[in-house]
């Protein structure tokens, strides 16, 4: 199926305001499409990076003088006396970009990517429990052990019967580890998914499943050119290799 | 006068940083934002009462401080063009877990926010920095959704080109590498 998404669209997935009907159409095109996720990533990133930037760059403390002044201003109009009307707090907080800490250096929320049948959908806040991907994307023991010292190039197998084959490493945006990997098995099917480490925890940040759980052409090739470019416009460096990669592997806790 | 109503003032002073960040970007010039800062402040104490309990606060203020700035705009397009102004030279605050390079990188989107014309930058700055909807955006601009997104969509691709985010090589992919078999 090929569908057409403008700009604004995939911008507005990327922000969490893309109508739900509009985002499943887009989640079923996505694996076939490297182009449109390298633009939702750049959307993404932008806006992160806009953010960040106004932030770091308007950082300083407001003016005592400004301060001040604002201060005097209240005084004069609110009287102790004053009757008052209480103002309602504000509502929920508004949701920050999921896909932030991939293009800052910051420690937020982390972001999941998941596949469901042949696309990626957006669930901000916690991936369902599936097997490996345990409660709120965290990789259960056995997966964190394999993620923490298995190279890349290098295949184990899972006590429930899956295939773990890691792909690569690279440093994400703030310098977090990230590690490119597959899963396969009869029961979940093929993934192909990225775990970042950050706070002594492996957190499954993107997943795609390439096959199982649905009928429907599918590539593999283009999921992982797809999930690739994705990485891409997110800012992840380049794969580490080698002596470097091991190193990086030793520096674990 | 009728007073203010409860805590007004205290959630004006504890806004006055979001408030200052919004017109320092806006404006880029810290006296015309700290005097925009000033005279929001001034609106909003005299229309306290307009203000709608339950309501969002923080679109309140940015609406005042925004129609502020146009008129500001205005004035100085009446104006004529005027001596060099003193532009906003913040000091990037370092963070313990930022690179160099991701310094530089964060300079560069600040240049490129303030190339950005006036119309994008706005909406760049109330949706993606202050973290306000698209419908929000569009409430306090006076402007259709439809508009919000398209020059929300124009300004970010903007800072993608002029920041080199677009070409960056990125990783080597996966497909590419090749694996050394045991």
């Amino acid at each position: 199926m090929t569908d057409d998404f403008s700009d604004e669209e995939l911008m507005a997935y990327a922000d969490g305001e893309l109508t739900p009907e509009r985002s499943a159409r887009l989640v079923e095109a996505l694996p076939d499409r490297p182009d449109l996720a390298r633009r939702v990533a750049l959307f993404a990133r932008t806006g992160a990076l806009a953010a960040d930037s106004v932030k770091a760059q308007t950082n300083e403390p407001v003016p005592d003088k400004l301060k001040a002044s604002v201060e005097a201003m209240i005084r004069k109009a609110a009287p102790a006396s004053a009757t008052v009307t209480p103002l309602h707090p504000r509502k929920a907080a508004p949701s920050v970009s999921p896909f932030g800490h991939w293009a800052m250096p910051i420690a937020a929320s982390f972001l999941a990517l998941f596949a469901g049948g042949l696309g990626y959908w957006l669930a901000s806040g916690g991936a369902p429990g599936q097997g490996y991907y345990q409660v709120a994307g965290i990789a259960d023991p056995e997966l964190a052990a394999i993620l923490s010292k298995l190279p890349s190039g290098e295949k184990a197998r899972l006590k429930a019967g899956e295939e773990v084959s890691m792909t690569s490493s690279f440093y994400r945006g703030d310098q977090a580890l990230c590690r490119e990997f597959a899963i396969a098995g009869p029961e979940k099917g093929e993934h192909l998914a990225v775990a970042c480490r950050s706070a002594d925890t492996w957190s499954i940040d993107l997943a795609l499943r390439t096959s199982g759980g649905g009928a429907g052409a599918y590539k593999p090739a283009s999921s992982a050119e797809t999930l690739d470019a994705f990485l891409s416009a997110l800012g992840a460096g380049p794969s580490i290799e080698g002596q470097a990669e091991l190193d990086a592997l030793g520096k674990l806790r | 006068m009728a007073g203010l109503p409860d805590d007004f003032g205290d959630r004006l002073i504890a806004f006055l940083p979001n408030l200052r960040r919004f017109a320092i970007s806006l404006c880029r010039a810290p006296d015309t934002a700290d005097d925009l800062v000033q005279l929001a402040c001034e609106r909003a104490i005299a229309n306290a009462a307009s203000f709608e309990p339950g309501t969002r606060f923080d679109a309140w203020m940015f609406r005042i401080l925004r129609n502020l700035w146009i008129d500001q705009l205005r004035r100085d397009r009446i104006a004529g063009p005027k001596d060099d102004i003193e532009l906003y030279e913040g000091k990037l605050t370092g963070d313990a877990g930022t690179t160099p390079e991701h310094r530089l990188l964060l300079s560069d989107v600040w240049e490129a926010i303030g190339k950005l014309p006036d119309e994008q930058r706005e909406v760049l700055l109330l949706v993606c920095v202050e973290e306000l909807s698209y419908r929000e955006a569009a409430g306090i601009l006076g402007i259709p959704i439809g508009t919000v997104m398209s020059r929300l969509a124009r300004a970010r691709a903007a800072i993608a080109v002029a920041t080199g985010i677009n070409d960056a090589a990125g990783r080597s992919s996966a497909q590419d590498k090749v694996k050394i078999d045991d």
